[in-house]
């Protein structure tokens, strides 16, 4: 890994391609011209075979068709060169450094680690359990896998205390599986059953239990951004010590809600940690068609709130930017945003082929699978044997099998509960 | 040529793009992905990103700026993914479009078409399931369609994209697949606020539009030859304006009135229906009038419980027969 300051120009082709003209850093040199965007659309990081996504953000080449040339002057980490696969050579620009990930790695014990190991562990193998029973018709209707982006609800949640609110949206088996959920109960939500966390009346989007305080998926983009302000409103009228802990993907961003929620919650300083999933595509549209402001944790600044953006496929710098946050909330200086990039290894559902995405840009994020670079971390600093990681890959199978078992033993929900839950029954 | 309901809302959606150069459709993923559905597929490539747009996730902004090119002569089509939706879009839909002509003394008009999915029976649980259009169709201003058949779903696409007004246009996702139809070659439109008699009868008659018209097709022919009923079904086609004329018809017909709808029965568009009837043509009615629709509850998620809920074939041969037994 080597640091390095990169000019790049890029010169407009036509409404959708560029020529990257000069790329030169001190440890990379790559001349031009060369065509970035052969297909419509594709990013210049796709053409560029660019490790790291993020930078993408910054050669991105905008949108105004008076540009006709442009020059950025990045910063950027050298992760590696000539990766394979990865079309020569790749770069990664964080605006932070890593040295709070690498200082949550070292302040954390053993148990913590493998606690975290663990639980990516189960949500992966719950999600490919889950995609199989899809295929098998054991599951039905819309069901979104949460798969590739373990980091992020893992690290974020671990942050937390237990008594801290978690809202999320309708990907969100992996953040309720991290507050604790038994897969049991998850997996027969998705199944219908009456045993179900929702009683099967919710489905996959719709998982909830107030006493872990898992407080919703939301089907709804965006939906369950206001209701994070008034779980933040009751906790300062209570005066109570939590914090809530809103996840929302890229596609919510544009939605009036999460501008209307921000400011309400910058303005009364809400002890709420707002955390963006950026995973690139709102169901097939890539987050620059969508946001005109690319680097979405800049949205904090007009809402006076502090903005990181952490690398979303590294527990640890995600655990280490909401370890932050959340202090801040607690001690009631208000509300953080985090932008965790991150991607989802699946379409954005079971029906979506992601037919948009190169397959080569998805094997570039399958090397960075958080699960296997944690691995790679706690075996190289020697924090745990490989031994000890494979028997908690396999104590977590066995988990997922008897919640599998479990959904499909459980009974259908009694159709006399039908008008049940419509009110409350005094 | 035989087309699904799907395909022929793609062709009214192309046809009209063609003979209309103010057309153009915005939505979330119309564009580069066709649609959640692939209702919009192939037109990206035939008219350009410049009249097929993929918008952010915004309803509200979807349909204001719809309103806003509208206002200017453009005539929109804009897409709520699902019509569950349309909930966030609720103020620019009530509060502007439909008000907009009334509010400037008619100096302005508002030629946009709404389209949403609608409708369950896919398992989409509560927020992908539900059938919105009795929210819409107490609001003056506006116009709401539910085709039943390819043949309605291109016919009034293209007459809801050639509207003055605000029309909102509601698909039934559980059609877009499953039913297909031969329709005519060249241009064709349906018109906007007339029913039509699917079938003639003479002991009973079924007014119904959208998901519910082919189970009740399939409910009459079960009576018909189990019962030697004869069953006439009117298809509302069109919400608002009701077609006062085809209700009053079929109700002075047969005298015997099932009022059938996927929609919940309180507050549905049976009510209104109903209403009209008891209040013109009471003293034609042998029964009270009757009504099948979602029980008045959530649609669940639980494929055993929605099954439950919703109306299908057999509650309504139940339904025809305690009623033609009245």
């Amino acid at each position: 890994m080597g640091s390095c300051t990169a000019q790049i120009v890029l010169k407009r082709a036509s409404s959708n391609r560029a020529l990257l003209l000069y790329f030169a850093g001190n440890d990379v040199l790559k001349p031009g011209p060369v065509e970035l965007a052969a297909q419509p659309r594709a990013s210049p990081c796709q053409a560029l075979g660019i490790r790291w996504a993020s930078c993408l953000y910054f050669l991105k080449f905008p949108q105004s068709p008076l540009l006709t040339y442009v020059s950025i002057l990045v910063n950027v980490v050298i992760e590696s060169l000539a990766l394979p696969g990865a079309g020569g050579f790749a770069f990664m620009a964080l605006e932070r450094d890593k040295h709070i990930a690498e200082r949550a790695l070292l302040t954390m014990d053993e148990a913590q680690l493998l606690a975290l190991y663990r639980s990516m562990s189960l949500i992966r193998r719950f999600e490919e359990k889950t995609a199989e029973m899809y295929a098998r018709g054991k599951i039905t209707g819309f069901c979104h896998l949460y798969a590739g982006e373990e980091a992020v609800a893992v690290g974020a949640i671990a942050a937390l205390y237990d008594k801290d609110y978690v809202v999320s949206t309708y990907r969100e088996h992996g953040h309720c599986l991290a507050k604790g959920a038994s897969p049991r109960v998850v997996m027969a939500e998705l199944f219908g059953k009456a045993t179900g966390i929702s009683r099967g009346h919710g489905g996959s989007m719709h998982l909830f239990d107030a006493n872990l305080r898992f407080m919703g998926g939301y089907a709804i983009v965006g939906g369950g951004l206001p209701l994070a302000a008034g779980l933040g409103l009751s906790i300062l009228y209570k005066e109570e010590p939590e914090v809530v802990c809103c996840f929302f993907g890229d596609g919510a961003l544009p939605q009036g809600a999460f501008h209307e929620t921000l400011n309400l919650a910058s303005l009364w300083k809400l002890p709420v940690v707002f955390i963006c999933e950026n995973n690139f595509y709102g169901m097939g549209t890539l987050v620059q068609n969508a946001i005109c402001q690319e680097e979405l944790y800049r949205f904090a600044e007009p809402y006076k709130m502090p903005g990181v953006r952490v690398d979303g496929m590294d527990v640890l710098d995600v655990y280490g930017a909401v370890t932050e946050a959340a202090a801040r909330a607690r001690e009631g200086d208000g509300p953080s945003l985090i932008e965790a990039v991150t991607y989802r290894f699946r379409g954005h559902s079971m029906s979506d082929p992601a037919e948009y995405r190169s397959r080569r840009e998805e094997r570039i994020w399958q090397e960075r699978d958080p699960i296997k670079a944690l691995r790679r971390k706690i075996l190289h600093d020697r924090r745990a044997t490989e031994n000890q990681l494979n028997e908690i890959e396999a104590e977590v199978a066995a988990v997922i099998d008897d919640a599998v078992k479990f959904a499909e033993e459980s009974p259908e929900p009694a159709l006399e509960e039908l008008g049940k839950h419509v009110y409350v029954e005094e | 040529m035989e087309v699904t309901y799907l395909t022929a809302i793609n062709q009214a959606l192309h046809e009209e793009m063609r003979r209309d150069e103010s057309v153009f459709i915005m939505g979330e993923d119309v564009a580069e992905l066709g649609g959640a559905f692939k209702v919009t597929e192939g037109l990206l490539d035939a008219f350009g990103e410049n009249r097929v747009i993929d918008m952010p996730i915004s309803e509200s902004l979807i349909v204001g700026a719809g309103i806003g090119a509208a206002i200017l002569g453009m005539r929109p089509v804009v897409e709520m993914q699902f019509s569950d939706f349309i909930a966030c879009a609720f103020d620019q839909i009530v509060n502007t479009a439909a008000t907009l002509r009334y509010r400037h003394g008619g100096r302005a008009a508002c030629p946009l078409v709404i389209r949403s999915p609608s409708g369950a029976g896919v398992h989409g649980a509560l927020f992908h399931s539900q059938n919105p259009e009795a929210w819409f169709t107490r609001v003056p201003g506006l116009k709401v369609v539910a085709p039943a058949t390819p043949y309605d779903a291109k016919g009034l696409l293209k007459s809801a994209i050639r509207d003055g007004n605000p029309v909102l246009y509601f698909e039934h996702k559980r059609l877009y697949r499953s039913i297909k139809e031969d329709l005519p070659e060249g241009d064709f439109t349906v018109p906007i606020g007339v029913a039509e008699l699917r079938q003639s009868g003479k002991d009973l008659s079924i007014i119904t539009y959208g998901g519910t018209l082919n189970q009740c097709l399939d409910a009459a022919r079960i009576v018909e030859k189990e019962d030697g009923l004869s069953v006439e079904v009117l298809d509302l086609r069109t919400l608002l304006p009701l077609d006062r004329e085809a209700i009053l018809a079929t109700a002075r017909k047969t005298g015997k009135v099932l009022i059938v709808h996927e929609d919940r029965v309180t507050g549905g568009i049976g009510g209104e229906v109903a209403a009209i009837i008891a209040e013109n043509a009471f003293d034609s009615l042998d029964a009270p009038i009757r009504r099948v629709g979602a029980a008045d509850t959530h649609l669940a998620f639980s494929p055993p419980m929605e099954e439950f809920i919703l109306p299908n074939s057999n509650k309504i041969v139940e339904a025809i027969r305690s009623l033609a037994a009245y």
